[in-house]
């Protein structure tokens, strides 16, 4: 190794080093330190310590909303698990069958919705629920279900299911795609030995092919924690900043939105808001360090 | 397993057929009601909204007022833009990036990878309060500079350890060899190195272009200006706007969802074979 | 008791076809081969066999049974894998015992067959790995193990050894004939490796290109090849083959001359529908050409390589028409390239094929060439 270090790769390096430390990293880093600090009328900052954190955890003014959020987005994430994780590993086995014609089709179909936008895909589902153009009754009314049928994102009690549902619809794409790539990097001659020794297509994929796709579950299931507590297009472009009925869609994504920005009457505070981003920082941080070191350390990878 | 062409095989044969029909089903008929009833007069819409639109029902009423009502094209000239440029900067800064960490051993390689690597599962969004902040003091507020600026530093880290996987697996004796024949390694990465990832570029690609044109909430915050909205953003304005003309809506949606489902389909292949190859583990 | 008969068993994969009709009848306990170069559908043979692909038209019986449609387990039979196929979450213990799990046996008779098992194939010290923490040939014989746990009917192998190193394979290769002597049981065996082929085969079969090129065994072969393909392929180096015409023919004698004015006679075959003027390939395996010009038939040619073995070396010949030749010379041979060498035969060490690639019927009572 040489004493000096090489131009050139300082030269490859500088430009999305650069970039990324002044756009990405910087403002992250900023952002906790802001969040260290409060905001008067003239805007000059001044030093308060955990303040801010205090005042968002215990302050009911704050604290109320907080909790609110953050209790919808556990729901939120939780739909996400037991929806569309399942569904999406089901789709993935289903598909890695062997004679499965159409199977490319099928694949290409089914993630047709994630690639839209989520603003485009609120914008869908508003109108597909929307009780004056009664489509969703009368698809209902024809299975016999019409009583079923109520205006689900505009009731409080169901709004927030009811677009959790939505993003399980728009996502499932990924764990499928993500589990599927898992199963397809299963030797086939595994497959074959497990037929050979007597195993039904249903216990193969049991005793076989699922504890050899666990670490492919749980990348899925940490992706979705991520995915989920830094959520905001779906329900801002539904029910917008307020996350209405009655903040009971409100979750961090337009918890942080409005306290930054400020909505109707309360005017946006910038610490508060960076105090917010930082909180979310932390839970998605204890999330991914929760898998990293309580799951993953037990998911054994096989060399396969 | 029963063996093939027996009654139980061709039954569960059925049966996945029936599960895998029915949710392609379900993923795909809200987006084609959407699609057909754009092409409706109002009353259509409302009379028979599962009917496929005919002689007596088509019309292209929702289409005029949106073209006419908004800057559709300025908004999807912006998105295209912002897209473009922002991945031309990703692939090749990127690449850049990979390349130093894939083909060199320096002191702090491992380090600066990780450095590099936050940014995959620590969301830019949460960095926004001070984005603004740095984007009003460089003066570039309602701009797609700072949309260029900043969705470029959020899709990098994913793009350098996709890109330097694949660098990973270009064998070193071609590298050597080169260097054997005297080539700068400025050329090395040029002649050599950048021919060879292409087929990454493809995961890459979509890795980056798909959130970036898909996102409202950067639009929304730094760039909100009549003159820099992306499609997005103006989508979601314009319905908000006009959320009572089911017609615009309809026909604006429509042409949010077209181009992209188009475009879809005809790169789905290296799209899905990104996403299958492993490379995202 | 398991005897196998294959009645002209066909396979496609849509519309091209693999197995164009191939018969084979395998006694009970018998060690059968099916060898035969990359691609010529020994392997979709295995599977057909094991249940793991559907036969597309023709007849698979064990025991007087058809089990076309019947699974792998219902037939009775157990695989061993190319790649092992050992899987890699499970111990040994539970890979040996996941067969029998899968058919409902109780515990305690699981864990009896295990135990058993690995102490024929000396696994017992391993039962608690898994397959990551063994060597090569150790997974083989747990693979090898998992298999014989399972008491199957029919044993089949699919190239076990490719993927040991050559001292490896040579020590397994007794294991497994070892095995077979003690275990009794039937067993096919898949592999492109005719040393293998000959050392393990009670009967072989030569697949080329999805049809069977000749069934016999390891010696019938070898001295009675039914045509150029077979000859080519046993025996090793390969076969010479050199181009001729029959000049004069009398009664079940030949007489065949080659180019440059050389005379091959008295070639004593199975008189047939064969005519003087007719081309013929002549066939002399590399070990029975020796130094030297006391055989009746003899050929000069110059020496281009010298390849040493130590107890043999291979001599590389040019004849002055062209055609190369292979001479197995003894270790103690002085010859050099570049040297001017006679090698000579015996007209009943000769094979003769008729245009086509078939052999004449060799009616020679030499037994050095004889069965």
């Amino acid at each position: 190794m040489k004493s000096r270090f090489p131009l050139h790769i300082l030269v490859f390096l500088a430009p999305a080093t650069v970039i990324y430390t002044l756009f990405m990293i910087y403002p992250l880093a900023d952002s906790i330190r802001l969040s260290l600090y409060t905001q008067d009328e003239t805007g000059a900052l001044s030093f308060v310590g955990l303040q801010n954190y205090l005042t968002m955890l215990s302050d009911p003014h704050w604290s109320d909303a907080f909790w609110n959020a953050l209790q919808n987005n556990v729901v939120f994430f939780l739909v996400h698990m037991l929806v569309q994780n399942p569904i999406g590993l089901l789709l993935a086995a289903l598909l890695s069958l062997p004679r499965v014609r159409g199977r490319n089709t099928y694949r290409t179909l089914i993630f047709m919705p994630t690639m839209l936008s989520v603003v485009i895909i609120g914008f869908i589902w508003q109108l597909i629920l929307n009780p004056l153009w009664g489509v969703s009754e009368s698809l209902l009314g024809s299975i016999g279900l019409k009583s079923w049928f109520a205006p689900w994102l505009g009731e409080e009690g169901s709004a927030l299911i009811t677009l959790s549902l939505i993003s399980v619809w728009q996502f499932v794409g990924i764990p499928m795609m993500l589990i599927y790539a898992a199963l397809l990097a299963i030797p086939d001659d595994l497959i074959d030995a497990g037929i050979v020794d007597g195993a039904s297509h249903w216990r193969v994929f049991w005793y076989i092919k699922l504890p050899l796709i666990l670490p492919a579950i749980g990348i899925v299931s940490i992706l979705t924690f991520v995915a989920n507590f830094n959520a905001f297009d779906l329900i801002y472009a539904v029910k917008g900043a307020l996350a209405g009925p009655n903040f009971s869609t409100d979750i961090m994504g337009t918890f942080f939105y409005r306290t930054f920005f400020g909505f109707q009457l309360q005017v946006g505070d910038p610490t508060m808001g960076a105090t917010v981003a930082t909180l979310m920082f932390v839970i998605i941080l204890l999330g991914v360090l929760l898998y990293l070191f309580g799951v993953q350390r037990r998911l054994t990878r096989y060399a396969l | 397993m029963r063996a093939i062409g027996q009654p139980r095989q061709i039954a569960s044969s059925t049966l996945i057929h029936v599960i895998l029909l029915s949710y392609t089903l379900i993923a795909l008929w809200p987006i084609f009601l959407i699609v057909i009833n754009a092409f409706k007069t109002r009353k259509a819409i409302f009379r028979d909204p599962m009917g496929l639109p005919d002689t007596a029902s088509f019309s292209l009423g929702g289409f005029s007022k949106v073209l006419a009502r908004s800057d559709f094209e300025l908004y999807f000239g912006n998105s295209l833009t912002v897209t473009i440029v922002t991945l031309g900067i990703v692939l090749l800064t990127g690449a850049m990036a990979a390349w130093a960490l894939a083909g060199y051993r320096f002191r702090g390689n491992t380090l600066l990878g990780l450095y590099l690597a936050i940014g995959i599962m620590v969301p830019i969004r949460l960095g926004s309060v001070s984005i603004l902040q740095l984007i009003v003091d460089l003066n570039l507020v309602n701009t797609l500079t700072a949309l260029i600026l900043v969705y470029s530093a959020q899709s990098l880290p994913l793009a350098i350890f996709i890109l330097a996987e694949f660098m990973h697996q270009i064998p070193k004796d071609l590298v050597e060899a080169a260097r054997c024949d005297g080539v700068s390694e400025y050329k090395i990465f040029y002649a050599v190195i950048l021919p060879l990832i292409r087929p990454a570029i493809a995961t890459v690609g979509v890795f980056t272009m798909v959130p970036v044109w898909n996102d409202l909430w950067f639009p929304l915050i730094l760039a909100p200006g009549d003159n820099t909205q992306t499609i997005t953003l103006g989508v979601q304005q314009f319905i908000g706007q006009y959320v009572t003309d089911w017609n615009a809506v309809l026909a604006a949606l429509t042409l949010a969802i077209v181009p992209i489902l188009l475009l879809y389909l005809l790169f789905s292949r290296q799209l899905i074979r990104g996403l299958t190859s492993g490379a995202v583990k | 008791m398991a005897a196998i008969k294959l009645h002209n068993i066909k396979k496609a994969f849509g519309k091209v076809e693999i197995l164009h009709g191939i018969d084979i009848e395998i006694a009970d306990g018998e060690f059968c081969v099916f060898v035969g170069p990359s691609g010529c559908g020994k392997s979709t043979l295995l599977r057909l066999i094991a249940g793991l692909d559907s036969i597309s038209s023709g007849d698979l019986t064990i025991d007087g049974q058809r089990v076309n449609h019947l699974s792998p387990p219902e037939r009775g039979i157990a695989m061993v894998f190319q790649s092992y196929a050992l899987y890699p979450h499970m111990t040994v213990y539970k890979n040996m015992a996941f067969g029998l799990k899968m058919n409902r046996r109780n515990k305690a008779e699981i864990d009896q067959k295990v135990r058993k098992t690995a102490a024929i194939l000396q696994l017992e010290d391993l039962l608690d790995r898994r397959p990551a923490q063994l060597s090569g040939g150790q997974r083989q014989r747990v693979a090898i193990g998992r298999a014989i746990v399972r008491e199957p009917k029919v044993f089949l192998f699919d190239e076990p050894l490719s993927n040991l190193d050559a001292a490896l394979r040579v020590q397994t290769r007794i294991e497994i004939a070892n095995l077979h002597q003690d275990l009794k049981s039937t067993v096919i065996y898949v592999t492109h490796d005719q040393v293998e082929a000959m050392t393990l085969a009670d009967k072989i079969v030569v697949l080329n290109e999805g049809r069977v090129a000749q069934i016999g065994s390891p010696l019938e072969l070898y001295h009675y090849p039914q045509n150029l393909f077979v000859a080519g392929f046993i025996g090793s180096p390969k076969m010479n083959f050199i181009q001729g015409r029959i000049s004069s023919l009398d009664g079940s004698y030949l007489t065949v001359s080659l180019a440059d004015e050389l005379v091959v006679p008295r070639l004593h075959i199975a008189p047939g529908a064969v005519r003087a003027g007719d081309t013929v390939t002549l066939g002399i395996r590399p070990e029975h050409l020796r130094e030297g010009g006391e055989g009746t038939i003899q050929l000069q040619g110059k020496v281009k390589l010298v390849e040493r073995l130590g107890d043999n070396s291979y001599v590389y010949l040019q004849l002055p028409a062209g055609t190369s030749l292979i001479a197995t010379t003894p270790g103690s041979s002085r010859v050099r390239p570049g040297d001017t060498l006679t090698v000579s035969t015996d007209s009943a060490a000769v094979h003769v094929f008729d245009a086509q690639g078939q052999a004449f019927e060799r009616l020679g009572d030499d037994p050095r060439y004889r069965l």
